[in-house]
């Protein structure tokens, strides 16, 4: 009984020519849906961060809430992401929340630094000096740490 | 009462028990204090502790002109007093002033004296009024004082705003219970001590005025030592008359406003540790209705004063549990830590010399075996050490101690081999040299001033600029152990002990400094619309400090540019004249 071959193995099964022009398609074509799909990623991350920054502006902090999170699911080292995650709880009074996201950037390899850096400034943006003060005392001590120990 | 001969012929021993003292908190200071210098490389920078350099700060600020022993940090805050007064503070800066001698040289003075004080005047109280023997009293107290500094919570020696007034509480329980009212020296040292008490440390007069109250409760409820009424009437009316001339003090005058009274951000204690106390309350009270009941004991002094401190600990902790003015005093409550270590030694001891005699003994050395194993489980389960359980509630730490006093204590009740071997002088005189050793080598040292950057800053300062500059240390590091004000009599900008003032903004130069170190100067909450030039104005200011290397330099140098001129610099800080 004839096997019948799937029209795209065909190419497989014949030896010759006509089989390697179809893996060059095949790695051709992969290679093409990979690249596409980091490209689309990143232009959707870009855009996203767009978006974002626009509801900031519209100061609609429920909006830049969700833009965080779906950026921070796609990208989840991606600083900014986590940037509107911390605005939009610091201005919102979800005290909580705030330092869960913190902590969720430092699990997910953002630089610590970094991170600490941006919770006294996004605190002292948002109207609340004294939890920036302390923050960035903290900050401080970490940065020397740091320096101290690179020396 | 001893005749003449018997106080003559301890008067050597007393001598020589006070030079032993004296040597032991002397070396104790030589190795913290040069531990600290080690770590901030000069002796200039060896208190220990963020209120230590409060209480000197204190102390220079009383001997400027106008006086701003208020507020010793801020320009506009001179002329001010403190409204809680820190009286001996006041006194050694005011010595300091008439007598030309430098401040810093009272520093090593209080640090060596107050210790030998604190020990002296415990020891004669348990001497004399408590009727221990003259060698007992001295080695007890001592070693209980150094086991402090074992403790996370009660480094007294070292806290010079707490060890003021420790002494005259001390004096003035001792009075309550073992005073003789036929006694005129009594009756006056009483009344004399439930005064000064209050300007010493008016935070101390809360058990001693609990104490008066309950056990003159106690007299009229019991219709027994009401001759003694005279003690209570004493204490408690030159109390309330030295508090209406402290009401007085408050209310008239200008006054700042203590930064721990303006803060509100200390969160309520857990409904859990307010039970820790009334659990004690309950165990001492149950062991008390033992010994009445089942061995016929009398309910001693001793017995009341554990359980009147021990209920005053309850309402401490249930008055901070519902009242946000006073919840900052379970926190302090390791001043009273003395008084309660005492007596619960005197207490643990008189019980278990009854409880040795009793067929009840035994039954006891089973419980405390059960109780070795129990603990030791739970440090297993657990892995942590018990003893070393670090924790902001202080009747934890009331627990560590009562379980190792116990333990000692039973030791010596039980076995008479460990009594005369701890009778021994050269033994016993040994364990106290080394637990002084180990101790003061153990206390920490203030780590922030590792490598404290600021020395030649200062000393260029002190010979460049004028007397009431205001200097602005860009570094939050520094906030609580800033020694600008202590090193060249100049003002701070921002320093966390110096807020809490009466000034309308008082927000404003936090605000400021973090803004300026997060280069959010533009930013700054309440202040839109307003120039740079307006900003820095506000508050004088004249000097920007930095230590070398900050994360703020480039922060700080792009939002002032053009208003900073750069006039010092070594290797570990950089100055610059605000223009």
């Amino acid at each position: 009984m004839k096997t019948r071959v799937p029209i795209f193995l065909q190419g497989i099964h014949n030896k010759g020519k006509q089989s390697k022009h179809f893996l060059a398609t095949m790695f051709v074509t992969v290679f093409l849906l990979i690249s596409s799909s980091v490209l689309f990623s990143s232009e959707d991350v870009s855009t996203l961060t767009a978006q974002g920054e626009e509801a900031l502006r519209r100061e609609n902090y429920e909006q830049t809430l969700l833009i965080g999170q779906k950026i921070v699911e796609m990208d989840p080292r991606n600083l900014e992401g986590y940037r509107l995650l911390l605005i939009s709880c610091a201005v919102t009074g979800r005290e909580r929340g705030f330092y869960e996201v913190v902590e969720e950037a430092k699990r997910k390899g953002v630089p610590e630094l970094w991170i600490d850096w941006l919770v006294p400034m996004i605190l002292y943006q948002a109207g609340r000096a004294k939890s920036a003060s302390e923050k960035l005392y903290e900050y401080e001590m970490k940065w020397r740490e740091v320096y101290e120990k690179s020396r | 009462m001893k005749n003449p001969v018997e106080v003559k012929s301890s008067f050597n021993p007393l001598l020589s028990y006070v030079l032993a003292a004296a040597f032991i908190f002397t070396i104790g200071f030589l190795i913290h204090s040069g531990r600290q210098a080690h770590v901030s490389t000069s002796w200039q920078y060896v208190l220990s502790d963020a209120d230590d350099l409060f209480y000197w700060s204190v102390a220079k600020g009383r001997m400027m002109t106008p006086r701003c022993d208020g507020n010793p940090y801020y320009f506009e805050e001179q002329g001010k007093r403190h409204i809680i007064p820190c009286t001996t503070s006041e006194v050694i800066g005011l010595l300091a002033k008439y007598s030309g001698f430098p401040l810093t040289w009272f520093i090593p003075a209080w640090q060596i004296l107050m210790p030998i004080c604190l020990w002296f005047f415990i020891m004669l109280c348990c001497w004399k009024l408590w009727n221990y023997p003259l060698g007992v009293s001295a080695a007890v107290t001592l070693i209980l004082l150094l086991s402090t500094l074992f403790s996370s919570m009660f480094p007294l020696m070292f806290r010079a705003r707490g060890m003021d007034g420790v002494i005259l509480l001390f004096l003035w329980i001792s009075l309550i219970f073992r005073g003789n009212p036929d006694k005129k020296s009594h009756l006056v040292a009483i009344t004399l001590i439930a005064a000064l008490a209050l300007w010493v440390h008016p935070f101390l007069i809360g058990l001693g005025l609990w104490v008066s109250v309950m056990e003159y409760g106690y007299a009229l409820l019991k219709k027994i030592e009401l001759e003694k009424s005279r003690l209570y009437v004493c204490s408690l009316g030159s109390c309330f008359v030295s508090g209406l001339i402290y009401v007085c003090y408050a209310f008239w005058g200008k006054n700042t406003v203590s930064v721990l009274l303006a803060n509100s951000d200390i969160p309520r204690p857990s409904l859990f540790y307010c039970f820790i106390p009334i659990l004690y309350l309950v165990f001492v009270a149950s062991v008390v209705i033992f010994f009445h009941k089942r061995l016929k004991k009398h309910v001693t002094q001793l017995d009341r004063l554990v359980i009147e401190w021990t209920s005053f600990g309850v309402l401490c902790y249930f008055a901070a549990f519902w009242m946000q003015a006073v919840r900052h005093v379970p926190a302090h409550m390791g001043y009273f830590f003395i008084i309660m270590a005492f007596s619960l030694l005197g207490w643990i001891h008189q019980k278990l010399c009854w409880l040795k005699d009793s067929p009840y003994f035994s039954t006891f050395n089973y419980i405390l075996v059960i109780l070795i194993v129990a603990l030791l489980l739970f440090s297993a389960k657990t892995k942590s050490n018990y003893f070393s359980v670090v924790s902001p509630h202080y009747f934890v730490y009331v627990a560590q101690f009562f379980f190792v006093m116990l333990f000692c204590v039973l030791l010596l009740v039980r076995f008479n081999a460990v009594k005369h071997w701890v009778s021994q002088k050269t033994i016993l005189w040994c364990v106290i040299l080394l637990m002084a050793v180990v101790g003061y080598w153990k206390l920490p040292v203030y780590e922030t001033l590792r490598h404290y950057p600021f020395d030649g800053g200062y000393r260029w300062l002190k010979e460049h600029s004028g007397k009431k500059d205001v200097v602005l240390t860009a570094s939050l590091k520094f906030r609580l152990c800033e020694y600008l004000f202590l090193q060249t009599g100049l003002k701070s900008y921002f320093y966390v002990h110096g807020e809490g003032g009466t000034t309308s903004m008082t927000s404003y130069r936090r605000d400021f400094v973090t803004g300026l170190l997060l280069g959010l100067l533009d930013k700054l909450p309440g202040c839109e619309g307003w120039t740079l030039e307006k900003k820095l104005g506000f508050f004088k200011l004249d000097f920007i400090l930095m230590p070398k290397p900050s994360p703020f330099f480039e922060a700080v140098t792009r939002q002032l540019r053009g208003h900073l001129l750069e006039v010092y610099q070594d290797s570990q800080c950089i100055l610059w004249r605000v223009m």
